[in-house]
């Protein structure tokens, strides 16, 4: 089921990094939505922009330091995502911080939480679509089965059928993108989601009992950051396909993000 | 006295003493990207068909965690599992053979790099896993183990074991990276492929910015400056060639070195002469005839169970080249998903040959529905184009980046392909074959003569299968074999069995 962006592109703030306009897209055409978009696009750049700043990753408080700001990149990216998928959700939220009563001491029990929101609590039913299921039994979470239905596998299968991403055949990781069928796509990025945000926990809770050179060395930092960066990539070139098809731009400009991104990776 | 074999001669990555493999082994930013995810923290399948590089790759990861300022951080251990008797058990017997042969390689590596430390502990999979995390600690160094030859089609009895222990020792300090081959889809009921490892598939893009120069690091690190500009005609340089042989063979190194060789002899043989067109397709069509369509054959006895593919598998090769030939410099085919679900095993062993190489897993059809997309070697393709000469036309066509891609829809052709039953206890037959099927020929150049071959029989050793269970001492201690040929014969043998 192909969606289209609107005819007139309304691109994102241009010092913005590739990364962050793909994940945010032309979200300043969509009022509130766009501000909270926006607020998180700059929270997405300025980890980018840290990350970058810490490289190479060659003493433990850089390391520490790249897995915190990957792990923003992280959680900030998908959260940029509910809002282009189920953007009530993002609007509660920002509505509930916009009361006069909010204090950012108490836990808000409306925040987005990475469980629930991101991945799923629990695995679909094997009957997944079974008319006796009630509204609410139908999990809402990003990665999780039911959106990788809706959602994310056909629009993976419309990028794949794309002329435009058909004629791009320089690029490594998009070699790599189209090699999955879409249930592959869903369920290889579901997973990585999941053991990137336990992998870049570490740090932010000082977890470590051995020394965080060992767990935290250079290589596996590197390739923790390469690998976010690498999924949020993926996930952004996509969601310009989503049905919803809020803040999409054209294949032509989100690969050339996607492009870009790829091409900046050390 | 034999000749130390030469870097055009040796097949495999295990088979080059470290100071020649760091000599004629390059690495581009694609299979770097590939080894820093083999060096860092993490469960790894690195799946690639026969050829590709993949234990190039493993070997490189292990050399630098042990060697660079990896070390500091990381303890490497590289084991190649080419041993027999892995290949014959299951069970808790595979376990406790990979578990001893494990522990040997640790204690091995322990001895150049820790001399005060020694790894001791049951052949068991659970006091592996709490031995390992035990060392680990003990070094302050995470550990990464990288398992080669893994995993093979036709050897589904053994890859249940492996994944099991492959799952339960990874963990905190300890991850695992092991190479695989396409077509590999039993891991036992434990481990999820797709939530248990990352898999990296290793797959040159042969329209990246890497990928010439890539062949043409390759073609001088193997065969040093014996081909230059010079050997080849105007309209064709070495870099091109070097760049459309890679893409010829869809980026499998062993088959580049092949056809590159063959490119060397030619010239050699030139007396002056150039090398153009004609001269590389003359090449191209003996790659397909000598060394691609012998492989069925050479494979054959040793895919167990999946022996009864390798004649559809045929089949199915020429209905896809034939597709592929008929489109205007075409070099792809796309096939509708219903067959390429039902001839599934059948692709896999195309895949794991190198006859094809996989890209987009599913992709809309004109005529509706959706197909899997496959690049062809052009060795085979050329065979099939009218004439079979490689025109300098033919050659920019096939460069083409948007070369049309042949459609092979629900047809009659691909419809009359059966796939056979299997049997799921056939053993490898290469095992009890004779040791003459390991004469020295182009399917076994580092094969036996026919002097050393009665030297073996004459001491009771027959098949293949008593050869590979002889030890390096026995073989040794046989008149006639000394240690070179020794090293020989167990190269043969790992060719015959293992590749």
């Amino acid at each position: 089921m192909a969606c289209s962006p609107p005819d007139k592109e309304v691109l994102p703030i241009p010092r913005w990094q590739p990364l962050t306009k793909l994940i945010c897209g032309s979200h300043a055409r969509h009022g509130t939505l766009g501000a909270s978009l926006g607020v998180l696009g700059a929270t997405i750049d300025n980890a980018l922009r840290r990350i970058a700043g810490e490289r190479p990753f060659n003493t433990d408080a850089k390391r520490i330091a790249a897995a915190f700001y990957s792990r923003s990149v992280l959680e900030a990216s998908l959260s940029s995502l509910i809002a282009r998928t189920d953007p009530f959700r993002v609007l509660i939220v920002r509505s509930v911080q916009s009361q006069p009563g909010y204090k950012i001491e108490i836990k808000s029990k409306s925040a987005i939480e990475w469980l629930g929101d991101v991945l799923p609590k629990d695995r679909p039913p094997h009957d997944m679509w079974a008319s006796t299921h009630p509204a609410d039994k139908f999990d809402r979470s990003l990665l999780g089965g039911y959106q990788a239905e809706v959602f994310w596998e056909p629009a993976f299968q419309d990028v794949v059928d794309d002329p435009v991403v058909q004629a791009e055949t320089g690029s490594d990781w998009l070699r790599e993108l189209v090699g999955y069928t879409p249930r592959q796509f869903t369920t290889v990025n579901r997973a990585m989601a999941k053991d990137l945000f336990s992998s870049l926990s570490k740090g932010v809770h000082q977890e470590f009992l051995v020394g965080p050179n060992v767990m935290y060395d250079e290589a596996t930092v590197t390739q923790l950051v390469a690998d976010t960066i690498r999924l949020c990539t993926s996930l952004g070139l996509i969601s310009h396909k989503l049905c919803p098809g809020i803040a999409a731009v054209s294949m032509k400009t989100a690969l050339g993000w996607f492009r870009r991104t790829e091409e900046d990776q050390p | 006295m034999i000749n130390e074999p030469s870097s055009e001669l040796i097949l495999a990555a295990e088979d080059f003493e470290i100071d020649l493999f760091k000599r004629v082994h390059y690495f581009s930013e694609y299979e770097e990207r590939i080894i820093r995810k083999l060096v860092a923290h993490g469960p790894v399948l690195l799946r690639g068909g026969r050829g590709s590089g993949k234990s190039a790759l493993l070997r490189e990861a292990a050399e630098r965690l042990n060697s660079s300022s990896l070390s500091e951080s990381a303890f490497g251990v590289y084991l190649s599992l080419r041993h027999l008797p892995l290949l014959r058990s299951a069970g808790r017997e595979y376990e406790t053979t990979f578990c001893r042969l494990l522990i040997d390689r640790i204690n091995q590596l322990l001895s150049v790099a820790y001399e005060d430390e020694t790894f001791s502990c049951e052949p068991e999979v659970s006091a592996m896993h709490s031995g390992l995390a035990s060392l680990a600690q003990r070094l302050s160094r995470r550990i990464v183990l990288v398992f080669d030859d893994a995993a093979h089609i036709g050897r589904e009895r053994s890859l249940v074991e492996f994944f099991d222990i492959f799952r339960t020792i990874s963990g905190s300090y300890v991850s695992c990276k092991a190479a695989i081959y396409p077509g590999v889809t039993r891991f036992g009921r434990r481990f999820d492929v797709l939530n248990d490892a990352t898999v990296v598939d290793l797959t040159r893009n042969e329209d990246s910015d890497t990928f010439s120069k890539f062949f043409e690091s390759v073609a001088i690190r193997r065969f040093g400056r014996r081909l230059t500009e010079r050997n080849f005609t105007r309209d064709l340089h070495l870099e091109e060639a070097a760049s459309f042989v890679g893409r010829a063979v869809i980026g499998n190194v062993r088959a580049f070195v092949y056809v590159w060789g063959r490119l060397v002899d030619k010239a050699d043989d030139a007396h002056g002469s150039t090398i153009g067109f004609p001269q590389l397709g003359e090449v191209m069509i003996s790659t397909a005839s000598e060394y691609f369509w012998p492989l069925f054959d050479e494979l054959r006895p040793k895919l167990g169970m999946y022996e009864p593919l390798i004649d559809p598998a045929t089949n199915l090769a020429t209905v896809l080249y034939e597709a592929a030939s008929k489109g205007e410099g075409s070099r792809a085919v796309l096939v509708h998903r219903d067959h390429v679900e039902r001839l599934s095993r059948l692709f896999e062993v195309l895949e794991y040959t190198g006859f094809i190489s996989r890209r987009e897993a599913s992709r809309g059809m004109k005529s509706g529905g959706r197909g899997t997309r496959f690049v062809m070697n052009l060795c085979n393709l050329l065979e099939q184009v009218r004439g079979s000469r490689l025109t300098r036309d033919l050659f920019v066509k096939w460069n083409n980046k948007d070369a049309e891609t042949v459609e092979i829809h629900r047809g009659v052709e691909l419809l009359q392909i059966a796939v056979p039953e299997l049997n799921e206890s056939a053993e490898p037959a290469i095992l009890s074959m004779p040791i003459t099927k390991l004469v020295k020929s182009q399917t076994y150049p580092y094969g036996l003569t026919e002097q050393k071959i009665s030297v073996l029989v004459d001491d009771g050793i027959e098949t293949i299968g008593d050869l590979a269970n002889t030890s390096d001492a026995e073989l040794d201690a046989l008149k006639g074999i000394g240690t070179a040929w020794v090293q020989r014969i167990r190269n043969v043998v790992a060719q015959a069995v293992w590749m």
